[in-house]
């Protein structure tokens, strides 16, 4: 009977166990199983560090969408958001659309908004701060990227508040599919509708925003189509903002449950975010999971994984992964085997450390990555500063949980109070 | 036109290689180093001119 013990049951994915705490399982994959043969969701599963940081990064084997052999890119999405770039895989045409955007979120574009950033931090940290205790979700960090997004496209201000309405029923169709589903694509239709003359307007009257840059980049002389324009809007709201969100709230809570003592370090040096950040990134990450599609047979750890193959990337497991980081399993902001402060796409660094898998790797690197970055650490600055001495309202938590591991598991507390000083 | 890419300011972000791999690739130290193409389309000039936008560090220069 010697190795029953380690035996998965798939249904163990599935299981609410694991949605709360995914990370003993993580373990059993890395170290009996670290090539996992799913057969009950037809699938497989990497969870190593050097094998999940390898498969991000060969696109020979790996890509993003399932491809033909002979055709096109398969289009099959009945996906919240519609349509979008991600499905284009690892084509021309998947990195011609993210250039169009690219310099807005990760290069000098990113630096000439950050005082915009800044500005919306600010008049959100004044509006939830005069009772002395906030609910960071729903009043804070739910409502901070989409804001920051939506002025980013150019759209008017006063309609920012439609946008942050839009965008929560969109996440919890995402999230939770059933009734707030249909209130999600209801939602969807609505915005698209709203946004279809303002891209007509773009058209005939360009201004110096990104929606005017989606409408009229062009590729060999043709533009995105309507569809594509919407598609990428919602894309950007989803993937941008979503994440972003979640992020602001994982950070508050590692500090105020996982971490109170180093949590002083912070409120000494408020620069410290940025390893919060990181550290948040590497122990438990808003996004556990990417897939995959194999384009080749692929060999590993003795084994084959046939072609057309889906294979899940389970960076989650590989950020925990004690054959690269010490003591894998303690959140720890002062930890020297880590690479703190900005991500590369390369995954290489001049510090020779490692970094975390948070925003994946290589081709289909998270593009936003500089600017949630930047968003998380002067949002968290901003709090700290206008609300004084920050601490936990209830003495206990349930703690960070994923409404649902095929909705990519994006993991965050539900709420998170906080009390502080006026 | 040519593209120029300073190592010393360099933070190996990655962005170009992935962006517009036709114009750069990883060298061996895991620096970029520009491909030895022939820039001769508008749509070449206008994606060399994306390489300087998007690196995060400032290292990539065009000489038109």
């Amino acid at each position: 009977m010697a190795g029953l013990a380690h035996e998965i049951d798939p249904r163990e994915f599935d299981s609410p166990e694991f949605q709360s705490n995914p990370f003993p399982l993580y373990q059993r994959l890395r170290d009996h199983h670290p090539l996992f043969r799913d057969r009950f969701h037809n699938r497989w599963i990497i969870s190593r560090y050097d094998d999940v940081n390898a498969a991000f990064q060969d696109n020979e084997s790996f890509d993003r969408a399932m491809y033909q052999p002979d055709g096109p890119y398969v289009f099959g999405s009945s996906h919240v958001f519609g349509p979008n770039i991600l499905e284009y895989g690892n084509s021309d045409r998947h990195r011609w659309l993210r250039n169009v955007v690219a310099g807005q979120f990760v290069g000098q574009g990113l630096v000439s908004f950050i005082p915009f950033v800044e500005q919306i931090a600010g008049e959100l940290v004044e509006r939830c701060s005069a009772d002395g205790e906030v609910e960071l979700v729903s009043q804070f960090s739910n409502q901070f990227p989409i804001r920051v997004i939506s002025n980013i496209l150019g759209l008017p201000r006063a309609d920012e508040e439609k946008f942050v309405v839009w965008y929560q029923a969109l996440i919890a169709g995402l999230g939770f599919g059933g009734e707030h589903l249909a209130r999600g694509i209801a939602a969807r239709n609505e915005m698209w509708q709203y946004l279809e003359p303002l891209v007509a307007e773009r058209l005939a009257h360009p201004k110096d925003d990104l929606l005017s840059k989606l409408c009229l980049a062009e590729l060999d002389g043709v533009r995105m189509n309507m569809d594509e324009v919407k598609g990428f809007i919602a894309l950007l709201l989803a993937a941008g903002g979503d994440t972003t969100d979640k992020a602001i709230a994982n950070m508050w809570y590692h500090m105020l449950y996982t971490r109170p003592d180093q949590f002083e370090d912070v409120k000494k040096d408020p620069e410290l975010w940025d390893n919060v950040f990181s550290e948040m990134m590497r122990f438990d990450p808003v996004v556990h999971v990417q897939s995959r599609f194999t384009t080749r047979e692929v060999q590993m750890h003795g084994r084959v994984i046939p072609e057309r193959a889906q294979v899940i990337l389970s960076l989650g497991a590989g950020n925990r992964d004690e054959r690269v980081f010490k003591d894998p399993d303690v959140f720890d902001i002062h930890r020297d085997d880590l690479h703190m402060g900005r991500e590369n796409r390369s995954a290489r660094y001049k510090s020779q450390k490692p970094g975390h898998l948070g925003f994946g790797v290589g081709q289909h690197f998270c593009m936003g990555y500089a600017m949630a970055r930047q968003e998380a650490v002067i949002a968290c600055m901003r709090m700290m500063e206008v609300m004084k001495n920050p601490r936990p309202k209830f003495a206990t938590h349930e703690g960070i949980t994923s409404p649902n591991i095929d909705s990519g598991g994006f993991r965050s507390p539900r709420e998170l109070w906080i009390q502080f000083d006026k | 036109m040519k593209v120029l890419v300073d190592k010393e300011r360099c933070m190996m972000a990655g962005e170009c290689c992935y962006n517009h791999p036709w114009l750069f690739a990883f060298g061996d130290d895991d620096y970029p180093v520009v491909q030895a193409v022939e820039i001769t389309s508008e749509q070449q000039r206008k994606e060399a001119r994306q390489s300087v936008q998007v690196c995060p560090s400032g290292a990539i220069s065009v000489v038109e």
